[in-house]
């Protein structure tokens, strides 16, 4: 089983960039959205500090072609949940829950009766 | 060995709780007969990690010494348990269901463990799980360092996870209760397709020290047994403050001296037949549920929740809580040995989420967490209700996105929903992304595989006796948990 580091996928090099041909990905999007990842590890041409925002610097990961597919697949419906989130309604204040410090069940309150 | 009774095996707290009292037999026997079944029956369901015949037989002789001299701790006492595998044991390997942490072995008890052990029960086993309770996500049964656990009702089925162990072995009878934990679904879905009952506490109310950390803001610990009446006991035991954990509440669990058999004055909002698929085996049993709830006396009122992204929200959460959980696993070489691809792959996903998204799904938490305080007052509700499951369990020897279609359903005039559940009758994601108490329980057996289907209901955090209530009356009334498995196919 041959092993590719993620870095080496994500950066376009190695057998994702042999099998995908290159995309022409605005930067932007990158910074936006996991599927630059996804067009990353296809080959497409960029800075790598842009495209591995988030990336622990030096860890290499070794995942099988078999998992680097997987990873891939696993992006669009993780991509399709965030987008749920990003296009929901929020407001300037609408603040995080504290989970850290307050468990998040406990600003709710038992129902009260009529 | 004292033979004892096989139908022993499927009995509630009370009757073994009654039969050690009376001295009709010790907790070494009874303790001797659960091992004795865990040695015969787990290996061919996969339910086992590990046995532990020496520590049980040492506990279940300090219950007889106890008992004997007239020291009673309560209703656990003498009764045979199995823990999940992420529930540290000292001394004792604790292996999260995973290949890279088969050989760990923790110095210290987790607080469950430390607590039920001061209740008296007996530890019997560690229980099988789905490795790192499935956090990357996965798609077989054999995602776990024991092989996919068979389900005791058809062993070409799975038991659903990730508490699959405790599922098996508690509807198999090789334990009388067992602690599994919840992320997502994890104690409501193996308990939905064992039919057996299980608990999932308020979000804070049982303390996790000890436990294996998959999400630190969604991970829950719980009873599961065969019967509502046994898990009261059971969260009695386990629930309180904790200092070795900063979110446990401060706030103890006791279950009122008497269980009323009707329900009235209780109002449970329910998402009405058409939420469910058109091939759902659970629509010809969800309202023969709902007609004996109302037979109880319950009042049932149709309603939808609030329209919000529960589900994103917390897939969101979770896979970002998750992979920084794993981080040392992630960026390890040992994260080759995980059995499922699909959970290397969705762990390594995790770590691409983006700070911002994770705090925007903490914002829709908080906002989801004030649509829910205003909806159960608007509705004057007590409980929600809905499928535990919509769905048969899979077989076990075919990955999950390879499985034979559900048969079609005969036509109906009632609608029915998409495969994909609408966000308004999310009933897991909004329970788990807000931390809401659920019980899980059986409403019968689907006709052509007969295999068991049920409900969850969920509750305002903190009304887990509510939830057993409820759960108590129904099962008072009807006879699907009195059933069990014929293990002689096993």
């Amino acid at each position: 089983m041959r092993h590719i580091s993620t870095t080496e996928a994500e950066s376009g090099n190695g057998e994702a960039r042999k099998l995908a041909p290159p995309l022409k990905v605005k930067r932007r999007e990158f910074s936006q959205s996991l599927l630059g990842m996804l067009a990353a590890a296809s080959g497409a041409v960029v800075k790598p500090s842009r495209a591995l925002s988030g990336f622990t610097p030096g860890a290499d990961v070794k995942l099988t072609t078999q998992q680097i597919k997987l990873y891939q697949a696993s992006l669009p419906p993780l991509e399709s949940q965030l987008r749920k989130i990003r296009r929901f309604p929020l407001g300037y204040s609408d603040p995080p829950a504290s989970v850290f410090i307050s468990p998040p069940a406990v600003v709710l309150k038992p129902s009260r009766r009529p | 060995m004292k033979s004892l009774l096989p139908s022993l095996a499927f009995a509630s707290l009370a009757r073994l709780g009654a039969g050690l009292r009376r001295r009709e037999f010790t907790a070494v026997e009874l303790t001797e007969f659960y091992l004795a079944r865990l040695q015969r029956y787990g290996p061919r369901l996969n339910a086992v990690v590990t046995l532990m015949p020496e520590l049980a037989m040492e506990q279940a002789r300090r219950a007889d010494r106890e008992l004997a001299a007239g020291h009673d701790r309560g209703p656990l006492h003498g009764i045979p348990w199995g823990a999940k595998d992420l529930l540290d044991t000292a001394g004792i390997r604790t292996t999260w269901g995973a290949p890279p942490f088969a050989d760990r072995v923790p110095p210290s008890n987790a607080t469950v463990v430390a607590r039920l052990e001061a209740a008296g029960a007996v530890l019997v086993a560690k229980l099988a799980m789905i490795e790192l309770a499935g956090g990357g996500n996965y798609n077989v049964a054999s995602a776990s360092l024991t092989g996919p656990t068979l389900n005791p009702w058809n062993p070409k089925r799975w038991t659903g996870g990730s508490s699959s162990g405790p599922g098996a072995a508690v509807a198999a009878g090789l334990v009388v209760f067992a602690i599994g934990s919840e992320t997502w679904g994890s104690i409501v879905n193996p308990s939905t397709w064992c039919g057996i009952t299980g608990l999932r506490p308020t979000y804070g109310r049982v303390s996790r020290a000890g436990a294996m950390a998959l999400s630190w803001s969604m991970d829950k610990l719980g009873p599961m047994a065969r019967y509502a009446a046994d898990l009261g006991p059971i969260l009695a035991a386990i629930a309180g403050p904790d200092e070795r954990d900063a979110t446990a509440l401060d706030a103890d669990f006791s279950l009122p001296a008497a269980s009323p058999h009707r329900l009235e004055g209780i109002r449970i909002g329910y998402f009405p037949l058409a939420s469910l698929p058109a091939a759902s085996p659970l629509r010809p049993l969800y309202p023969a549920a709902l007609r004996q709830l109302r037979r109880l006396g319950a009042t049932l009122i149709p309603v939808r929740l609030p329209d919000l992204p529960y589900g994103a929200a917390a897939t969101t959460i979770l896979s970002a809580e998750g992979s920084a959980a794993f981080a040392n696993l992630i960026s390890s070489p040992e994260l080759q040995k995980l059995a499922d691809p699909t959970q290397i792959a969705g762990l390594y996903a995790g770590t691409r989420l983006r700070a911002v998204d994770y705090l925007r799904a903490a914002q829709l938490r908080r906002r989801a967490q004030q649509a829910m305080e205003e909806f159960f007052p608007r509705h004057h509700l007590d409980i929600l209700l809905h499928a535990g499951s919509r769905w048969l369990p899979p077989l076990a020897d075919l990955p999950f996105d390879q499985q034979p279609p559900a048969q079609p359903a005969p036509k109906t005039k009632t609608p029915s929903a998409p495969a994909n559940l609408p966000d308004f009758y999310d009933l897991s994601g909004a329970g788990n992304l807000l931390g809401l108490p659920a019980i899980a329980f059986n409403i019968g057996f689907d006709a052509r595989h007969k295999l068991p289907m049920g409900l969850e209901l969920a509750a305002p955090p903190l009304q887990e006796a509510l939830l057993l209530r409820v759960a108590m009356a129904y099962q008072r009334a009807t006879p699907w948990h009195r059933q069990h498995p014929d293990l002689s196919a096993i």
